[in-house]
């Protein structure tokens, strides 16, 4: 990254802050408790600082899954689908199939994965067969997915003793380490950089990596070059797709120890701004996953403390997302504006 | 029961209509706007807020739609000017508006979930003596209500539109930019009032979602921004084919909301039909239209 490419994301954020700094000196009663809880909640404790590093651990996986659909030039807006279902689905089979400790844990990771492949390839596959843009037909199946997991919550794997839609306890012994108890850091951090780090290598050093390039910069020449276009499409989502829901199953494997509804909320589509916040470098997506937590436990903390609305962090994220795409500071007229980083 | 079936599929394709008539303006000029959602949302909340402030509907429906017309520019200056992706910024405004409407829901009127509001003024609508005996026609034809046949006639002058020169120019920014270009069209002023016209539609669209209930909640929307999508891609830059598309979508949105009257489906599922046939168009439709390029020569 070049110092300019550096200043844009800078400025994203500051911007974010003083934006959210606005909105809540407006919003609250007690402004100056409030901006002192939003901004230096996080680092009051370790418990809390735990908990931050907790919460970015779902955006790296989605960060790094949508990185996986903008390096090869494809849209996946069906994020938030294939991280709650994938993992809805991974945690019903684990509590249905009686196996041994390790491979449970594989088994979920294994089956969420494939669904969340498979959510990601039919809009990918529409695309390639029949010219239907994925931008809208991967949101709207994603879409679906999360009402049919809503469903799956709520009607015929639902606990019957719990006071809200989740499913059974998973075994205790099926979960991720923790690392810095009492706060909810485990061992899934620790994957989801490793993941990234694979990928960044993967990107730079292999066949691949490569092709996913070639597709990206330009698809037709790419074809002409004898490169299979469509495949690599394909592969991109599907990875996306997959990893999106391993991030949902170690989540629930590392934090909640079972299925409950809604508990997502909006990971799925933070990931894109996350990836694109570092320009979609796999080895810095964690770096911009803290970001968006921080500002989810800011705000969270917050209305802890001092009562705050908590949407204020999705309007928040907005503008993030508006922003996240945008060069203050690069002469106009040599860059394509309609390319994705 | 079935005439009743197709007037609510009227009456539920109209706001998805006039919003994918908006969105297919901004496609004819190659650059689709995916932040109709979220600028729908908006509007709801607006329209239902400034039309009981102010006791005139008529102000809240105007209200709405400047509010929507700024945020439609809003997508487009970003993406212009900051050089921005604008799918991201459409994701962003969409995000935004989310969290937007429940902090204004909850600071103006104190309340995140349904808000009823009394004191709506009422909004006249058009009754057609002509079928007083006539009780299918009656039930299909009369009463609907000046926001609708807003709708209905700005569906004709959107199609009045595509033959002026303005939208055989936008016609042509979005076919080749680069030959408009050296054909002298200004084509930022062309693009610009792709979106004005998308704001001002979207604006309309969300009007019509709340301000007849008099009611708003947060999940009003419900998704019909992204069916209006749907029906703009499918139908093109042709409004009456648009037009087509959406009334295939409003028949699924009726259908749902009936489903979830009369019979015990979870309501997740009743939420979902629409999207699943949405999708079921879409793949039909773009089947037929790849058997139809495999057969051409």
């Amino acid at each position: 990254m070049t110092r300019r490419k550096i200043l844009s994301p800078v400025l994203t954020v500051a911007i974010a802050f003083l934006v959210s700094a606005a909105i809540l000196g407006i919003t609250s009663h007690q402004p100056r408790e409030t901006l002192r809880w939003f901004f230096l909640g996080p680092f009051t404790n370790l418990y809390f600082l735990g908990n931050m590093l907790a919460t970015s651990i779902p955006l790296i996986f989605t960060g790094l899954a949508a990185c996986l659909a903008f390096s090869a030039g494809v849209f996946n807006l069906g994020l938030e689908g294939q991280h709650y279902f994938g993992a809805i689905i991974g945690t019903i089979v684990v509590l249905n199939v009686p196996t041994s400790k390790v491979s449970s844990m594989v088994l979920a990771l294994a089956v969420s994965f494939l669904v969340g492949a498979l959510l990601a390839l039919v809009p990918m596959l529409l695309r390639v067969k029949l010219g239907f843009s994925e931008l809208i037909s991967s949101f709207m199946i994603g879409q679906v997915f999360i009402y049919v997991g809503d469903f799956l919550l709520n009607g015929p794997f639902r606990d019957p003793e719990a006071a809200l839609a989740a499913t059974r306890y998973l075994d205790e012994t099926v979960v991720l380490a923790k690392i810095l108890p009492p706060s909810n850091l485990h061992a899934g951090y620790l994957i989801a950089i490793a993941l990234c780090l694979m990928f960044a290598f993967v990107r730079r050093r292999s066949v691949m990596g490569y092709e996913f390039k070639m597709v990206k910069g330009n698809p037709r020449f790419a074809k002409i070059y004898g490169m299979n276009v469509e495949r690599i499409w394909l592969l991109a989502m599907i990875l996306s797709g997959g990893v999106a829901a391993l991030g949902g199953m170690v989540e629930i494997l590392g934090v909640y120890g079972r299925a409950v509804r809604g508990f997502s909320h909006g990971n799925g589509f933070n990931g894109i701004a996350v990836s694109l916040l570092v320009r979609n470098d796999p080895a810095l997506i964690f770096l911009s996953a803290l970001f968006f937590a921080y500002l989810e436990s800011g705000a969270e903390i917050a209305s802890l403390m001092v009562q705050t609305p908590a949407e204020i962090v999705r309007l928040v994220q907005g503008i993030v997302f508006c922003l996240v795409t945008a060069e203050f500071l690069f002469s106009r007229g040599e860059r394509d504006a309609d390319s994705i980083a | 029961m079935l005439t009743q079936l197709l007037r609510s599929s009227i009456s539920s394709a109209l706001p998805i209509t006039v919003a994918a008539i908006g969105a297919s303006f901004t496609q004819t000029v190659g650059k689709l706007n995916i932040a109709i959602e979220g600028t729908m949302l908006v509007s709801c909340f607006v329209s239902v807020y400034v039309a009981v402030g102010s006791n005139s509907w008529l102000l809240g429906v105007t209200a709405a739609m400047a509010l929507s017309c700024l945020l439609s520019l809003f997508v487009w200056l970003v993406h212009r000017y900051l050089g921005a992706n604008i799918f991201v910024v459409g994701l962003g405004v969409n995000l935004a508006a989310s969290g937007l409407v429940v902090l204004l829901s909850s600071t103006l009127l104190g309340s995140k979930g349904t808000i009823f509001f009394e004191e709506m003024p009422r909004i006249p609508a058009l009754r057609l003596e002509v079928f007083e005996h006539n009780e299918t026609l009656l039930t299909l034809l009369s009463d609907y209500n000046v926001l609708e046949l807003t709708a209905m006639l700005l569906v004709f002058v959107s199609w009045l539109i595509t033959k002026t020169p303005l939208g055989l120019r936008m016609k042509a920014v979005g076919k080749n930019e680069s030959v408009a270009r050296q054909l002298g069209l200004n084509i930022d002023g062309i693009r610009i009032s792709s979106f004005i016209f998308c704001g001002l539609f979207c604006g309309l669209a969300g009007s019509m979602l709340s301000l007849p209930l008099s009611l708003f909640v947060s999940g009003m929307t419900n998704n019909r921004g992204w069916l209006a999508l749907v029906a703009a891609v499918l139908g093109g830059d042709n409004p009456l084919g648009v037009l087509g598309v959406s009334m295939v979508l409003g028949f699924s949105v009726a259908l749902s909301n009936r489903l979830q009257l009369f019979t015990a489906l979870p309501a997740e599922i009743v939420l979902s039909i629409p999207l699943i046939l949405t999708l079921c168009v879409v793949l039909i439709y773009s089947i037929l239209k790849t058997g139809e390029r495999g057969r051409s020569p």
